[in-house]
């Protein structure tokens, strides 16, 4: 009888590999966001992530089978179990993070909570903290849904707050805040 | 390795929800069947299917941790604990066709399943906002196949299927009394 489960269990394991080997063949047709990925890859973004990252997974997810369009850096060194060189010449400090080579508008009505580069003075928010949403290279500024790395202040005019070229966003962003930063259109 | 690595993660996801499928199956039957045929096929080959689970999930484990290059997690070892030790036990069991072992199976059942469900709970959690930080570690996920997937899932599931095994055979041992 046990002879009767290991056969049923080896043509189980063959079905299971064929069903895995079918379910992740590359589509032939072009994906949903093909277009929108690409673009963000000509404006010249980057997203730096982590293979074991959650919100880069997640954020990858958003772009379904186009996320191989993205212009994506991987940043951990799985044979050293650390970041590598580039990231680290970037001063990438979480995952993900979008770099803008343009000037980032961003649209609030509510003032952000602005962290010091840290170590920063005492009295700080306790959210300001590295490994939270704080930075040991730039100022961070904390909108209710963005986070924003940058070496210069930004300049505000009307609720928009105008931050140079090469600032960079931590977390997730959607992909309306994606299109919003950039001159990439999301497909309707 | 790398290059076909999506396709062993689906297969091993596909796997590990095939004997979630399984589970449910078998628990509903244990649950409101009195003389189910499918908790009395259990409990007869109870020592084969534990042991496969059990061998089954190390040999995975291993495979991520040695070939692949996932550095296991502090959480990832305690349940490496609880599981290896299973598929010597269910192993030496079946070749002596011994059932007396199975009474002390359940602590390391138990114990596994608390540590992959809070590990599963960890995974899951987190604000959008705060990025996963290069230095602090976060919790790392380092499978996500078909939106819910995680090793410590599959953990759950290899615990939670050995724990329905010897539930079948106990039931099925207080019937024969």
């Amino acid at each position: 009888m046990n002879a009767k489960i290991f056969l049923s269990i080896v043509i189980i394991i063959i079905v299971l590999g064929v069903g895995g080997f079918l379910l992740t063949q590359k589509p032939t047709v072009p994906g949903k966001y093909d277009a929108f990925a690409t673009c963000l890859k000509d404006e010249g973004l980057k997203f730096f992530g982590a293979y074991w990252c959650p919100h880069c997974q997640k954020e990858k997810s958003w772009f379904g089978t186009s996320a191989d369009l993205l212009p994506y850096v991987e940043c951990w060194d799985k044979d050293k179990n650390t970041q590598n060189a580039l990231c680290t010449e970037n001063k990438i400090e979480g995952y993900p993070t979008w770099i803008l080579p343009k000037e980032l508008a961003i649209h609030s009505e509510i003032d952000p909570v602005v962290c010091e580069v840290q170590p920063g003075p005492e009295g700080q928010p306790e959210e300001c903290a590295v490994g939270k949403k704080g930075s040991r290279y730039f100022k961070s500024w904390i909108f209710p849904d963005a986070l924003v790395n940058s070496e210069k202040d930004p300049v505000k005019t009307d609720g928009i707050w105008n931050f140079v070229p090469g600032s960079r966003t931590s977390g997730e962003i959607s992909l309306e805040k994606l299109s919003e930063y950039s001159s990439c259109e999301l497909p309707v | 390795m790398d290059s076909y690595l999506p396709q062993i993660n689906a297969t091993v996801a596909l796997g590990a929800i095939l004997l979630q499928l399984f589970c449910v199956f078998v628990l509903l039957h244990l649950i409101f069947k009195k003389n189910s045929k499918v908790t009395r096929f259990v409990s007869d080959h109870v020592l084969f299917l534990c042991f496969f689970i059990s061998l089954a999930s190390v040999l995975i484990s291993l495979f991520y941790s040695n070939v692949v290059g996932y550095p296991p997690c502090t959480l990832c070892w305690y349940q490496r604990i609880f599981m290896y030790p299973l598929a010597l036990l269910f192993g030496f069991a079946l070749y002596k066709r011994d059932r007396s072992i199975l009474p002390f199976i359940y602590p390391f059942v138990i114990l596994g399943i608390v540590f992959s469900l809070y590990h599963y709970y960890i995974e899951l959690g987190g604000s959008t906002l705060i990025p996963c930080s290069s230095t602090v570690p976060c919790a790392r996920r380092y499978i996500f196949e078909f939106g819910f997937i995680t090793i410590p899932l599959m953990a759950f599931t290899g615990f939670f299927s050995i724990l329905l095994g010897l539930l079948c055979a106990r039931k099925q041992s207080r019937q024969v009394k």
